[in-house]
């Protein structure tokens, strides 16, 4: 029977994981990662890394972020901000819904959605050494239905059927296994490359047990990893302009090199206290080669970041207020985004919740991992309630006693028994019979 | 007993397919159930054990594919050992190259060459994109300049390598435009 496997289709990056085993992995991606840029360039069907290369050569034709008009009208609001700074060309397709328009030729999003889908397929295909028919995707719970039919209608132009669309942060708690655990209320916090969510979900006690309804959803769709970047960036480059008095930012090669470093910076800080920038010969100055040797300190970068970090606070009041709750009704809090790896940001959030945010899992997959689990439980390799069968033993425990008689404990395949009790006047404890 | 262990290998080597699984009861089975309520709680057994049977044969599936997948990592990974360590090395490589362009020094350039043949008889190949037309899978570009064709990378910023005839990074270059 073919896998079903679970996609986190998302703004910037995907991602995709699939069960096995009784456990959720994630795919990587042919060229050796755990995440797939959401980025296309239809008329040379180019998906990921390969299309986010030549990004800067074909602004045009490069489609990115093409989520963020997913099922919308042209004269949809966001619509028509985003068009303000989208590189491409986005217009009117049948009955007003936005499509892209590169060299001529129309594509709508679901069709650019479907190039990414249909590489994960592939890459998903080529890991399980099987075809993949059936997929679980996720979506932002602020979806409306014609986006999930959108995003639904991709996975088809894809090859895929899609047997579940769920909502991100749901995907998020069942990664957790906060629906075994009956969790109440979980507000989960979503800081990734390019937006930041915030959404506050409530078991559903009339449905089936482990549902999670969206009470409330909020965020910022331009908040994210790469302000954070251009945050560390101008610094660099403004501290390196007070002593050579070159603005770095006007060489587009030193201009990479700053960002490269940046992002190394950024990533060093969230496991240490201080991180080198050393970047030798970085330009040209009038008496001959100029280097860059920086250090920069965490708490230099969390002064930096701050108020980006701020920023994300205000759409988390607003959501707890349209879901009339307050802090004290949260019962978990769940870390989505890789963003959220940040110490400042891990405790700003402890500090307004006032409670430990969830984040053992990988927070660039926990929204696969939980489109992974669902998909599971559809294709029955999970128990929906039903505990895994993680503390099973295959063999046999028992004791030896005088005699070399041997006394079963534990039959084989059944579950550790706790505080099981046999007396023996003199025993020595064996590891399996 | 070698026999033995050919055949049990041979089993073990092909896939169990979880499609064609022999029902534990087969139509035309009689019942031999006392009474109803016995014959209730028979067919709910056996649906019980035709799941329990599907989910370990589901099992045994996943973990061939496991060990299948296991041996393919375990050659890729032997490969790629020191990957990590080489992409570390590539930055020490890359600072040469360029006080190489700034300092026009005899003795630094031949450092600098005996550096890569070290890396290049570890499996690290240079990859050549200068004034070749611009291949998205071994470059990035970074910058656009006018130029008399479209498309030809006509300054390379960070040189692109591949290691054991994969690519480990790809090179960052200036690539043309026509005006």
């Amino acid at each position: 029977m073919a896998k079903i496997i679970g996609i986190d289709l998302g703004t910037t990056n995907s991602c995709v994981a699939v069960m096995e085993g009784g456990s959720p992995k994630v795919i990587h991606s042919t060229e050796g990662r755990n995440v797939i840029p959401s980025i296309v360039d239809p008329i040379k069907n180019i998906v990921g890394d390969v299309a986010k290369r030549q990004m800067v050569l074909n602004s045009k034709s490069t489609v990115y972020s093409v989520k963020r008009l997913v099922g919308r009208k042209l004269s949809d609001p966001s619509v028509q901000t985003d068009m303000k700074w989208l590189p491409y060309t986005v217009k009117a397709g049948k009955n007003d819904m936005a499509v892209v328009e590169v060299q001529g030729r129309q594509f709508s999003p679901q069709e650019i959605s479907a190039k990414i889908l249909a590489k994960i397929k592939a890459d998903a295909e080529k890991y399980l050494g099987d075809t993949v028919t059936q997929a679980v995707i996720t979506v932002p719970a602020y979806f409306d239905d014609a986006q999930r039919q959108a995003t639904k209608q991709a996975g088809e132009i894809a090859g895929l059927e899609v047997v579940r669309i769920i909502n991100e942060p749901t995907a998020a708690a069942l990664a957790y296994g906060l629906d075994k655990k009956n969790t109440h209320t979980i507000a989960v916090y979503d800081l990734g490359g390019g937006t930041f969510d915030i959404s506050i979900l409530e078991l559903d006690l009339d449905a089936q047990s482990g549902v999670y309804k969206v009470k409330s959803t909020n965020g910022d769709t331009h908040l994210g990893g790469d302000d954070f970047d251009k945050v560390i960036i101008d610094y660099l480059a403004d501290e390196f302009k007070k002593e050579n008095n070159v603005d770095l930012r006007k060489d587009p090669q030193a201009l990479q090199r700053l960002r490269d470093s940046a992002e190394k910076a950024k990533i060093e800080l969230s496991s240490s206290m201080e991180s080198e920038v050393n970047l030798p010969f970085i330009t040209q100055g009038k008496e001959g080669p100029l280097h860059l040797v920086m250090k920069l300190t965490r708490a230099k970068l969390e002064s930096l970041v701050g108020d980006l970090i701020e920023k994300s606070l205000e759409p988390v009041k607003k959501c707890l207020s349209d879901a009339k709750l307050s802090v004290s009704d949260i019962n978990e809090v769940v870390m989505v985004g890789g963003m959220t790896r940040m110490p400042k940001v891990i405790e700003v959030v402890k500090t307004f919740f006032g409670k430990d945010p969830n984040r053992s899992v990988n927070p660039d997959e926990v929204v696969a991992v939980g489109a992974a689990i669902q998909a599971g439980v559809i294709a029955g390799d999970v128990g929906g309630k039903d505990i895994l069968l993680v503390d099973v033993t295959p063999l046999t425990l028992g004791v030896e006693t005088l005699g070399s008689v041997s006394t079963p404990l534990s039959r084989e395949t059944r579950q550790f028994q706790q505080g099981k009790r046999r007396y023996f006047p003199q025993l020595r404890t064996i590891k399996h019979l | 007993m070698q026999k033995q262990t050919d055949s049990t290998e041979k089993q073990a080597d092909k896939p169990i397919k979880t499609d064609s699984v022999e029902p534990v009861q087969k139509e035309g089975d009689k019942c031999t159930c006392e009474s109803d309520k016995a014959c209730k709680l028979c067919e709910e057994k056996t649906a019980q054990v035709e799941e329990y049977k599907m989910k370990y044969l589901r099992a045994i599936a996943d973990y061939q594919n496991f060990e299948r997948r296991i041996q393919d990592q375990r050659v890729e990974w032997t490969k790629n050992a020191n990957k990590s360590l080489m992409l570390k090395l590539l930055t020490f490589l890359d600072d040469l190259e360029r006080a190489e362009v700034f300092l026009s020094d005899k003795n630094l350039a031949h450092v600098k060459s005996t550096f890569y043949k070290l890396l290049k008889n570890e499996g690290l190949e240079e990859i050549e994109v200068l004034n070749m037309e611009y291949d998205p899978n071994t470059a990035e570009v970074i910058n656009m300049e006018e130029g008399k064709e479209d498309n030809i990378v006509i300054a390379v910023l960070r040189k692109g390598y591949t290691f054991n005839g994969q690519i480990l990074r790809a090179a960052q270059v200036t690539v043309s435009k026509k005006s």
